[in-house]
């Protein structure tokens, strides 16, 4: 199967790849995986407590390119935007950003079920309930 | 289940790879499409087609990992595309001996390698405990949420056996 241009472009140049301090308190980390494809996914982000702003962005993926690639173009979005910003991402922009084909959706759907681990994960440690998330059916 | 049945075999996660071997030999022999090259079109395609069938069942009859998925798929415990939920720890413990085996790429080094390979053999160890029962019966009996240990069992041996591919290249 041919990837796409920015698919490759994300695989052999990967931004934001790295990790940030998980104890950190404005630090929230989404760790997911793909059983099928046995793919596993960590993203974080850093909170700026002032402003609510993400200042920095984090991924570690191991699995196929397009979630690697998935995940990237994911870490570069979520970078100033506000965590209710963020958790507006969806799926279908990355799928239409880095054009995946039907059988590559659900990287795409990974890389946003980690943004919203991360501001789950950054919500309950600053005492704000996790939000309900909606159960994507990928086919 | 159809494999099972057409190798007259009871519904189980224990290979007998004698008694499968032999009865893999007298299915073939039996639908060998040279005994039907004399009949009519019909009778020679499904000879061709049960000789398909019989090769595929034996393919994961041989397997102990291979049986369990086909049993899962065949109840509906596994569904394509499903969306399957693993332990955070497990995910965690998966993230950190993939980065380990990143690290060993840019400098290989024996030391570190058995160090990992050691760490996975005691993970699959540790998952394999709560369904090792199952892979001894002969006659395989499973309640619901035995299907779901089977289940987080299969996906998790997935991970393993990716990590373990990549560290024998």
């Amino acid at each position: 199967m041919a990837y796409s241009e920015k698919v490759i472009e994300h695989y052999n140049n990967p931004r934001n790849v790295g990790t940030l301090d998980k104890s950190a308190s404005n630090v929230g980390t989404g760790l997911v995986g793909a059983p099928e494809c046995g793919d596993v996914m960590r993203l974080q982000i850093e909170v700026d407590d002032a402003t609510g702003i993400i200042k920095d962005a984090k991924f570690k993926t191991f699995g196929c390119g397009s979630a690697i690639a998935s995940s990237s173009v994911a870490t570069e979005w979520l970078k100033g935007k506000s965590i209710d910003q963020a958790i507006t991402i969806d799926n279908m922009d990355i799928v239409e950003e880095l054009n995946l084909p039907p059988v590559k959706i659900h990287c795409s759907v990974l890389a946003e079920d980690a943004i919203k681990a991360a501001i789950n994960d950054y919500r309950v440690k600053n005492g704000m309930p996790a939000l309900e998330l909606e159960e994507k059916i990928v086919h | 289940m159809y494999y099972f049945e057409l190798f007259d075999t009871p519904i189980s996660l224990l290979v007998d790879k004698s008694a499968l071997l032999k009865k893999y030999y007298t299915l073939s022999k039996e639908y060998h499409p040279d005994n039907f090259s004399l009949g009519n079109e019909l009778a020679q395609e499904q000879a061709l087609n049960m000789s398909a069938k019989i090769n595929e069942a034996k393919k994961i009859l041989d397997n102990n990992y291979k049986r369990l998925e086909y049993i899962l798929r065949e109840t509906n415990t596994i569904i394509p595309d499903e969306k399957y939920v693993l332990s955070p720890q497990f995910l965690g413990e998966m993230m950190d001996i993939n980065e380990q085996l990143i690290e060993l790429e840019f400098e290989k080094n024996e030391a570190d390698m058995l160090k990992i390979s050691a760490e996975l053999s005691s993970i699959e160890a540790s998952i394999f405990t709560t369904v090792q029962s199952f892979f001894t019966l002969s006659n395989f009996e499973a309640s619901t949420s035995d299907y779901l240990l089977l289940k987080d069992f299969y996906y998790k041996k997935k991970y393993i056996d990716r990590v373990k591919e990549k560290l024998e290249k």
